[in-house]
């Protein structure tokens, strides 16, 4: 019987019908395949969600600790260039003593050339009211000459 | 004309007997430095600066002339220097001698092309003589020497390099160090005779102390940005009572005035800018025989006795004492 006239009655050849029956199991088969991996899908994209909801948790805390951090090394520095600009003004009261401590020195050098020349010129002057005339040939001469 | 000598030799003396057999010490040890140049073919000049001559006395000048083996006179050339420059120079009554100003008589009147500042008990040991002659020392520097100094008492009748070279017979002594090269300085201080007198010589501002002027000029030359080196040789010295480093601890306070003047100043840190007639430069000055000449007394030579500005700061680092 050919198939055109069994199609009349609602009917199929054999040969069709298992064809068609091979089909149906192929597309049930793949379709719990899909399902399956729709199923999947959704575990993933749940767990995603999931890190992402963790991440946006950790990031906010990061957040939170460097704008801490922020404020406090805001801090530091400031104390920081406290210290700096300290620590250049003792550099600097430093100089000025080492400076005064060279004038101080020079002056009492001077001083000493002064003190000197006093005496000289007292010896001198009492030299003269006491002997006029003095006798310039020294009595006993002190061993004095070279040095070391 | 003839070429200067390398080498000129400037001590100075009188005849006082410093020490003890004072010129016998002195001629001895001159001869022997001689004889050492001399073998080395070092040609030298001595200049012998006789400050302030014991009146009454022969002079140190004339004893060396007659007691110098004769191949050497002719290396002497002395100045004596009118004893009122003393007394009209010193800032410091009880000093009685002004050795670093007689020194500089010498330096300045010294012709040779190294000019060395010693005492006159100061030996040469035989590398110094060698680095002298190797030709290799260099002009705008000075020159120091390690002093090493022979035992108080040790038999000095006859000096040969055995002797001095003898480590049982030194008295142990910290070494020089840089950047001053200090100690004993007044002992060995060599440089060519243009750069010391550019520097001037030694202080003649502060004509109060003996002691610490011989460092004072290594801080001038130091702070005038001539460098300092350590010849690399020693030199020897035999100690004697009236040795700074035997003295020191014996003598009186008076004693001590007389021999050192001040002790304490700031010769570390206060430098001097002597004038332009410094070592008696204006000093009229007249022959006594062929190898001896006389510094005549003339105000004009005269520094002042205060000269303020010429008191001036090193410009080296102070440190609070």
């Amino acid at each position: 019987m050919s198939s055109g006239l069994l199609g009349l009655f609602g009917l199929a050849r054999l040969g069709q019908l298992r064809a068609a029956t091979g089909r149906a199991v192929q597309l049930k088969t793949r379709m719990a395949e899909l399902k399956e991996r729709l199923e999947t899908g959704r575990q993933d994209v749940e767990r995603w969600k999931r890190k992402t909801g963790e991440a946006t948790t950790r990031l906010a805390a990061t957040s939170r600790e460097t704008e801490r951090w922020k404020s406090k090394n805001a801090g530091h520095l400031e104390e920081l260039n406290r210290l700096l600009d300290k620590f250049r003004r003792l550099e600097s009261a430093e100089q000025n003593v080492a400076l005064a401590r060279g004038h101080l020195l020079a002056m009492e050098t001077k001083l000493d050339v002064i003190e000197g020349a006093i005496n000289v010129l007292d010896r001198r002057t009492r030299d003269r009211v006491a002997s006029p005339d003095p006798d310039p040939v020294a009595a006993d001469p002190v061993a004095t000459s070279h040095r070391d | 004309m003839t070429e200067p000598p390398l080498l000129s030799l400037v001590v100075t003396g009188r005849n006082d007997d410093y020490g003890g057999q004072f010129a016998r010490r002195f001629f001895r040890t001159l001869t022997f430095n001689l004889e050492q140049l001399a073998d080395r073919h070092v040609s030298t000049e001595v200049r012998l600066v006789e400050w302030n001559p014991v009146p009454g006395r022969p002079l140190l000048a004339e004893q060396l002339l007659a007691e110098l083996p004769a191949r050497f006179r002719d290396h002497v050339t002395s100045y004596v220097v009118d004893g009122r420059y003393q007394d009209a120079l010193s800032l410091n009554p009880r000093l009685e001698y002004l050795e670093y100003v007689a020194k500089n008589v010498g330096i300045r009147r010294a012709e040779a092309r190294l000019v060395l500042a010693t005492n006159t008990d100061i030996l040469f040991s035989a590398s110094l003589v060698d680095v002298v002659a190797s030709g290799t020392l260099r002009d705008g520097r000075v020159y120091r020497a390690n002093r090493v100094d022979l035992k108080l008492g040790i038999d000095e009748s006859e000096i040969h390099h055995a002797l001095l070279d003898n480590p049982d017979n030194h008295v142990p002594r910290p070494p020089i160090v840089p950047p001053l090269y200090a100690g004993a300085a007044g002992d060995f201080i060599m440089l060519d005779r243009k750069t010391f007198a550019r520097l001037r010589g030694f202080n003649e501002v502060y004509r109060l102390a003996r002691v610490g002027v011989d460092h004072n000029f290594l801080v001038k030359a130091r702070s005038t940005g001539v460098p300092i080196e350590d010849i690399g040789a020693p030199v020897y010295h035999v100690s004697h009572m009236t040795s700074f480093q035997v003295a020191k601890n014996l003598a009186t306070q008076d004693e001590a005035d007389s021999l050192w003047g001040r002790r304490h100043w700031h010769n570390h840190e206060v430098i001097y800018d002597n004038p332009d007639g410094w070592g008696l430069g204006a000093a009229p000055v007249t022959r006594i025989d062929d190898r001896i000449w006389r510094i005549e007394f003339d105000w004009a030579a005269v520094a002042p006795l205060v000269d303020l500005h010429r008191v001036v700061l090193s410009g080296m680092a102070t440190q609070p004492a």
